[in-house]
């Protein structure tokens, strides 16, 4: 049976989402029912595609996919329908179903004004941020992009704190800043590749001229096409990430916003900027990424102090985790810019790993938010005595966090940070010192919350409900699990990875990669 | 020795403690606290009985399999030229020594917890957290891979500070634990950095792995020396040793039987353990050896001078542990990998004791630990003072007592090897850590059961109950009897005694030394002369401790006025080193992490975007002066550029 | 007369017409004699347009005064509503007093 899968998965939540809008208001039973159902059931068909990948062979080709879709859409101008899954863009998948699913799960029935409206946007943000992971189509990856912010724009407009409406503008004119960049790349590389295509395939390996560009008239020589095209690029990336100094949108709106928008927001749609990194900044621009390499490894590495010293000094417990998020971000960012195996796969790692830390502490800061009505460090004191559930979670994702070895972010930032040192020795030291800073704010937060005599304004505080206990569950299982078995999203994301870094160092003859049989490695006895 | 065998000896090995931590965590404060004891103290026993079977398989195996190392899983693969990492295990002779030092006074200090921590309501918290420092450690003993071995690195990091800070309510207590953990994630960044030299150069890090190619790497190259060095650092992190020392007195505020067991049995010593390990590499790279010994020698007596001037009961046998591993580090810093291992185990009994006895006092006291305040409990606790004793004169270094065979047997090695004068140098400077040691030692026990009692608090005393009294006679026994059978055996047969016993069992691990000297041989003539010389050393030391202490004869105060007013100042103050590094390492992060807050964020990191902002809303400012709202000014903008379009037109189209 | 002969006189009418309706939306403040004025100026086009069309003997001018005349008339339909509005509303019909959207 020839199923189109992807589209499946595009089309779940999208049709629930329409489904919706027939369900009567009142019936808010139906509706968490419905979003939740469509979540799970988009879950499920992800973990079965990731799982019966292995057994999958990758199409021929520079880029190979396990899954691929390709239609007609709009010929006249070269762009198609066309919808590929690999190993990079595989566990990013699975996250987003995942991180969609949670926060579908923590929506509170009673508690959400216009319940219908927010599961509706959320339904349909799931649908683009798969599409923006399974397009192949630079036009397609286009719509998906900017047709995120659609549904994002409405959810973060109407839902969250009082200074919502400036976090968000900011957002929106920050990213659509950015992704108009990008639209004029992708135009520019159509036009230049002279092949009438918007489709990744024919664009791969650098198409455009790589003699810089001369302003007339002062003759002073600048950026090739292809390193403007990258460019680019890199704007909407950048700001997605985000990276410093594109970040001061990040934490007024993290701030703003309510959990479970935070879950999928901050667990996936800013990994979506390192994602295109790699599927696209990496293959198309293989001179261009080689140029400015060092250029945005440093900004990266910027970005991991950055995040780390303003972690240290805030006291707001919410801009604390955002600014570690800004911290861990610029991890994933090195790694890609390495250009080696180990940091790309790093990356990818981390962009699964730190999905799942980020929205475990976003939930916990919500938590304790809730409980205690204070966002204020300073404020709390001693909750481990009150909320021993809370404490107990809340230390398996601070250690996650702070990149405790035998945690699953050890895994990527391990690998990464190898990456780094292949490269720029100087910049893997540098982010030693992140990993040090990182354990320095992890714990002040931690122990600024838990330990200590409990303060008065605690007192009878509750611990935990059982709904945000099944949710913690997974993701600080799933922590430990990754550290102790990280090997499944290494295994998944090698092949791939090896494809692009080959692109990316230029290399465009299809590399025959099959998945290798599980091999023991014992040490010479 | 079977692989099969050891795959499960070793998983069983650490299954043990891990089930017991993780039946205490999720079930322990629904179960009855005998409950909560058994699992705890059952789970460790169990480790231990493994732990025996495991040693008796390497005593068994030929002298030619002493090692073997077994893969139970696939950690990570990246593929070619990608990271390969497996979870490998690894028994031989030097990890059979570490798991029975571990598994064996763990248990004990396990027991002893139970009478400790008798009133304590955190008690399945308590034992979770014992528990799972035991599988820590035993995952970085046995760990066959360097990555492996970090994650037992920093897994035991993690116990250490969850117990340091077991009593979370204590401010001091939580500062200190995030301390701790701080200061050895230093470490670990530098090995990692380490692991990514190793794996840059050989591409691989499995450990057998490395030292097969040992060889590859340029003897004193600068690459085999950087990436001794940085385990050296990780080492020193761990093992309490300058620079990265400060962490370690003040995690005396975990409960006692945590300081016995992480801070002076087994923790703390893996960085010795690591060196040793890592020998094929040190014996490549002298020059990290020399700054591994100088390194070692030189904390081991600013530990011995802090450690004379403080009041603290907890913290004066935390100094001195710290000098005690500074010698350890030193000896294996001059290759002397088998004594060191030596010194470690019995320190580890010794230390354990030393620590025990003081948690007896502790309790009997109600939790005072000031010294000053105590005196005169010898006629109170009385098996407590001889349990005591005994770890005192071990630690002393009097003859026939554990402490004396490995501390003369190193010092005896030091005199003998090594180029030119550094071995007369660093002997004299051990002579000094060994009169330094008799002082100490001494003083902390007159001061404590000797004299008259200082506070009432003394009179209510009682002896220990026999929960806490069993484990701390069992190691006085060690510590005493072990001694007392190894010396009386080598006075008698005349035999080697650790190139006897110790030496010959860990000979196979460090034969793979490609240089350096392999065992102690306490048969020349230098070496018993040096070792008699340190003997009297730490005689003179115990002696004038006593004489001073007890009967006042020169009165400590007096002596107090003779000495550089600096000089005490200094060992009160710990050398000022926490000052030093709150003012160089400390406040500026945080002054700049203030300032990045304050300053850059809003103004360079935010101004350029409200730059931006700003620039649009000017423009649309200007552009809207001409917005007036009369027709007839855009009629005439309108007719204007009209004008303008035409008159290009022509001057173009005439061109 | 021949085509080519009169064409400059043609553009030079329209020109005219044109300038005078330009000055008069300028110059003038009641919005229906601006409306004639615009009316006129359009019709200057109108001129060009169909000129043109002779001139170079295509149809497409006339088509495009065709046009012009029609858009003139939805215009003149929607501008005369809204006068008729704002008298409605009691206002003074001066344009340089209907400035609300400035403000």
């Amino acid at each position: 049976m020839n199923v189109p899968w992807l589209t499946v998965v595009l089309a779940v939540p999208l049709g629930a989402s329409l489904l919706l809008q027939v369900v009567p208001r009142s019936a808010t039973g139906a509706i968490k029912a419905l979003t939740v159902g469509a979540t799970l059931l988009t879950a499920v068909i992800v973990a079965v595609l990731v799982a019966a990948m292995s057994g999958t062979h990758l199409s021929p080709g520079p880029l190979g996919f396990h899954y691929e879709e390709q239609h007609s859409w709009i010929p006249a101008i070269g762009a198609s329908y066309h919808l590929g899954l690999d190993g990079i863009s595989a566990w990013i998948l699975a996250l987003n179903a995942a991180v969609f699913l949670l926060g579908a799960v923590l929506i509170s029935r009673r508690g959400t004004d216009r319940l219908k409206l927010f599961c509706g946007l959320l339904l349909l943000t799931e649908t683009m941020t798969a599409g923006v992971l399974l397009s192949l189509d630079l036009l397609l990856f286009y719509l998906f992009w900017e047709g995120m912010l659609i549904p994002l724009y409405f959810i973060l407009a109407n839902y969250g704190n009082e200074n919502r409406g400036r976090a968000t503008v900011k957002f929106m004119i920050y990213t659509v800043a950015g992704s108009l960049l990008m639209l004029v790349s992708i135009i520019a590389l159509q036009y230049a590749s002279g092949r009438g295509s918007f489709d990744i395939t024919a664009l791969l390996g650098g198409q455009m001229s790589r003699t810089p560009v001369v302003i007339p008239w002062v003759n002073i020589s600048t950026f090739s096409p292809e390193q403007w095209a990258f460019l680019g690029f890199a704007a909407a990336f950048a700001i997605k990430i985000p990276m410093v100094p594109f970040h001061t949108w990040l934490p007024d709106l993290y701030v703003s916003a309510p959990v479970p928008v935070l879950v999928f927001f901050a667990g996936l749609v800013s990994k979506l900027g390192a994602y295109g990194f790699i599927r696209f900044g990496l293959t198309l621009f293989p001179d261009a990424v080689n140029t400015f390499k060092w250029l945005f490894a440093a900004l990266a590495v910027l970005s991991i102090i950055y995040g780390a010293l303003m972690a240290l000094s805030e006291t707001d417990l919410k801009r604390i985790v955002a600014y570690s998020s800004i911290s861990h971000l610029g991890f994933i960012a090195l790694g890609i810019f390495t250009l080696t195996t180990n940091g790309v796969n790093g990356a990818v790692i981390q962009i699964v790993n730190h999905g799942i830390i980020i929205t475990a502490l976003f939930i916990i800061v919500g938590v304790v938010e809730q409980r205690t009505g204070t966002r204020d460090i300073r404020e709390l004191a001693g909750l481990e005595k009150r909320m021993p559930w809370l404490y107990a979670f809340f230390l398996v994702a601070t250690l996650a966090g702070l990149g405790m070895p035998g945690m699953n972010s050890f895994v990527g930032e391990f690998s990464i940070m190898l990456g780094a040192f292949q490269l720029y020795p100087v910049y893997a030291v540098l982010a030693g010192v992140g990993v040090v800073l990182a354990c320095w704010y992890m714990l002040r937060l931690h122990q600024g919350l838990m330990h200590d005599p409990p303060q008065p304004r605690t007192e009878g505080v509750r611990d935990i409900s059982v709904r945000q206990g099944l949710v913690l569950l997974p993701l600080t299982a799933l922590m430990v699990l990754l550290g102790v078995f990280p090997r499944p999203i290494g295994d998944v994301a090698r092949p791939s990875v090896q494809q692009s870094v080959a692109v990316a160092n230029g290399s465009l003859v299809a590399t025959a990669v099959t998945i290798p049989a599980v091999t023991s490695q014992a040490g010479a006895p | 020795m079977n692989t099969t065998t050891v795959a499960v000896c070793g998983s069983l090995l650490m299954l043990f403690p891990l089930a017991g931590a993780l039946v205490n965590a999720l079930a322990g404060p629904r179960l009855p606290r005998n409950a909560v004891n058994l699992v705890g103290t059952v789970s460790i026993f169990a480790a231990f009985v493994v732990a025996c079977v495991m040693l008796t398989l390497v005593v068994g195996a030929p002298a030619s399999a002493k090692a073997a190392t077994v893969s139970l899983w696939q950690w990570i693969n990246l593929g070619h030229g990608g990271l390969s990492v497996g979870v490998d295990l690894t028994l031989d002779p030097l990890s059979a020594v570490m798991i029975m030092v571990i598994t064996g006074v763990g248990f004990l200090i396990h027991v002893y917890s139970v009478g400790y921590m008798a009133e304590d309501r955190g008690i399945a918290r308590f034992f979770s957290y014992m528990n799972f420092f035991i599988f820590s450690m035993l995952v970085l003993v046995l760990a066959a891979d360097l990555v492996i071995l970090i994650i037992g690195w920093a897994l035991v990091a993690l116990s250490s500070y969850l117990l340091i800070g077991f009593w979370y309510e204590r401010p001091s207590a939580v500062i200190a634990a995030r301390k701790a953990f701080i200061t050895q994630v230093i470490g670990d960044v530098a090995l990692v950095i380490a692991a990514f030299l190793i794996v840059l150069k050989v591409g691989t890090l499995s450990i057998p792995g490395i030292f097969a190619s040992a060889g590859s790497f340029p003897s004193s190259g600068l690459l085999v020396t950087g990436i001794c060095s940085l385990l050296a650092i990780g080492a020193f992190a761990k093992s309490a040793q300058f620079p990265l020392h400060t962490w370690l007195p003040d995690a005396m505020e975990g409960p006692t039987p945590v300081s016995a067991l992480i801070h002076a049995a087994t923790m703390v010593t893996a960085g010795v353990y690591l060196i040793a390990r890592f020998h094929p590499l040190f014996d490549r790279a002298p020059v990290a050896q020399g700054m591994v010994a100088c390194v070692g020698i030189g904390t081991a007596v600013m530990a011995g001078i802090i450690a004379l001037s403080q009041v603290d009961i907890k913290r004066v046998i935390a100094y001195s542990t710290m000098s005690q591993i500074g010698l350890m580090i030193f000896a294996v810093g001059i290759g002397a990998y088998s004594a060191a291992m030596y010194h470690l185990a019995a320190h580890a009994v010794f230390k354990a004791l030393l620590f025990m006895a003081a948690g007896n006092v502790i309790h009997a006291l109600h939790d005072e630990q000031d010294i000053r305040l105590m005196g005169g409990l010898a006629a109170r606790m009385r098996r407590t003072e001889v349990c005591f004793l005994s770890g005192t004169f071990a630690l002393a270094g009097i003859p026939f007592f554990a402490g004396f065979f490995s501390k003369e047997g190193l010092l005896g090695f030091g005199l003998t090897n090594g180029p030119g004068a550094v071995p007369w140098i660093l002997y004299i400077v051990g002579l000094v850590i060994n009169v330094l040691t008799g002082l100490y030692a001494f003083r902390l026990w007159a001061t404590v059961f000797r004299g008259e009692a200082q506070t009432a608090r003394v009179y209510a005393a009682h002896e220990a109950p026999p929960m806490m009294l069993g484990p701390v006679t069992i190691l006085a026994v060690l510590s005493a009897g072990l001694g007392i059978v190894l010396g009386i055996w080598a006075l008698f047969l005349h035999a080697n005694v650790l190139g006897g016993v110790f030496t010959s069992f860990l000979a196979p691990v460090f034969t793979t030394a490609t240089s350096g000297p392999i065992a102690v041989d306490l048969g020349t003539w230098p070496a018993v002369l040096a070792g008699t010389i340190g003997t009297l050393a730490s005689l003179a030391g115990a002696g004038f401790a006593a004489r001073m202490w007890l009967q006042r004869r020169p009165d400590p105060s007096a002596v107090l006025e003779r000495l550089p007013r600096a000089l005490p100042q200094l060992s009160y103050n710990k050398f000022y080193f926490d000052e030093i590094y709150d003012a160089l390492l400390v406040r500026p992060t945080i002054a700049l992490a203030r300032t990045t807050r304050k300053v850059i964020e809003p103004r360079a990191m935010d101004g350029w975007v409200r730059a931006i902002a700003d620039a649009c809303s000017e423009l649309g400012g200007w552009a809207r002066d001409y917005q007036t709202g009369l027709i007839r000014d855009y009629a005439s903008y309108m007719i204007l550029a009209a004008g303008i379009f035409v008159v290009a037109t022509i001057v173009l189209v005439s061109r | 007369m021949n085509a080519t002969n009169d064409f400059p006189f043609l553009l030079g009418l329209a020109a005219f017409l044109f300038s005078i309706g330009a000055l008069g939306v300028l110059i003038r403040r009641n919005p229906i004699v601006v409306f004639m004025c615009i009316e006129l100026m359009l019709n200057a086009v109108n001129i060009v347009f169909v000129s043109y069309g002779r001139y170079l003997n295509s149809e497409e001018g006339q088509v495009f005064a065709f046009m012009v005349i029609v858009v003139a008339a939805a215009e003149v339909v929607v501008g005369l509503a809204l006068i008729t509005q704002v008298f409605r509303l009691g206002r003074e019909l001066d344009v340089d007093d209907l400035d609300e959207m400035s403000k």
